[in-house]
């Protein structure tokens, strides 16, 4: 035999509601915190993907500096050789112009002096 | 490879990767430029000898102490501009006594032997055989010289 009181039934019915309301408020509130907790490690990620970023690109911007340094040294040492083997070639070859004037000389002279004996 | 940078009676006025330019402490009239590599690409001897002329030009500079010790590499090109064009100007600017410090290296002098003899023949009449130019063994002797 079932009891039919309608007063507990609806006492219970209230109880429910209640309890539902209390159930959805914690949902809520569990909701929030999760939501709040999400977007703090977000926001943490975003922070340090961030500060990779930045010393990732200052990272290569020296390496960068460095290298086109290294590359402009390099190209300056190649003009100087350059330059310098030009140089050396010049010097070698008013060297050659010399020795020519001196063996022309030297053929003058003895020359001269085949015809005086 | 010896350089004067260390000589307490120069006063360093410029400083270029073949070359440097200093006065003398005691002695503010004269200058001194030192070869500081093997070899001096001709636009830095011209950039170097430039500010040269402005030196002798704003403190009356009337001697030049040029030591090529550390050259081995000799210029013709250079030191026709530099005896011809160059030393002109600076006759006429009040600079006449030129004092230089040749290397030992053989070579490098019969270089400078063959190419004065080119200048002499190609530029007769030069203004710088009106100056007084000599050879010395040493900064000191070619600063009291």
């Amino acid at each position: 035999m079932v009891n039919k009181d309608p007063s507990r039934e609806s006492q219970l019915q209230e109880k429910i509601s209640d309890l539902t309301v209390l159930l959805e408020a914690e949902l809520l509130n569990l909701k929030s915190d999760h939501c709040s907790e999400l977007n703090r490690i977000k926001n943490a990620c975003v922070e340090g993907i961030e500060l990779l970023n930045a010393n990732f690109e200052k990272q290569w911007s020296n390496f960068n500096n460095l290298h086109l340094k290294r590359v402009l040294a390099v190209e300056e040492q190649v003009i100087y050789l350059k330059e310098l083997h030009k140089s050396q070639r010049l010097m070698l070859e008013d060297y050659l112009v010399y020795i020519h004037e001196l063996e022309n000389r030297v053929k003058d002279s003895t020359s001269s002096s085949g015809k005086m004996t | 490879m010896e350089t004067l940078k260390a000589n307490a009676q120069l006063i360093e006025k410029k400083r270029l990767k073949h070359a440097a330019v200093y006065v003398v402490a005691d002695s503010p009239q004269v200058a001194v430029v030192e070869a500081l590599s093997t070899y001096i690409p001709i636009d830095q001897f011209k950039e170097v000898f430039n500010f040269i002329a402005e030196l002798v030009a704003k403190e009356k500079i009337t001697k030049l102490v040029f030591d090529k010790r550390n050259l081995t590499v000799f210029h013709q090109p250079s030191m026709e501009w530099y005896f011809v064009e160059w030393k002109e100007k600076m006759f006429n600017l009040g600079l006449k006594t030129h004092r230089k410090i040749l290397p030992k290296d053989e070579v490098f002098r019969q270089s400078v032997k063959i190419g004065r003899e080119k200048i002499n023949s190609t530029h007769p009449n030069g203004k710088y055989k009106l100056m007084d130019i000599s050879y010395s063994e040493s900064i000191d002797q070619a600063i009291a010289q």
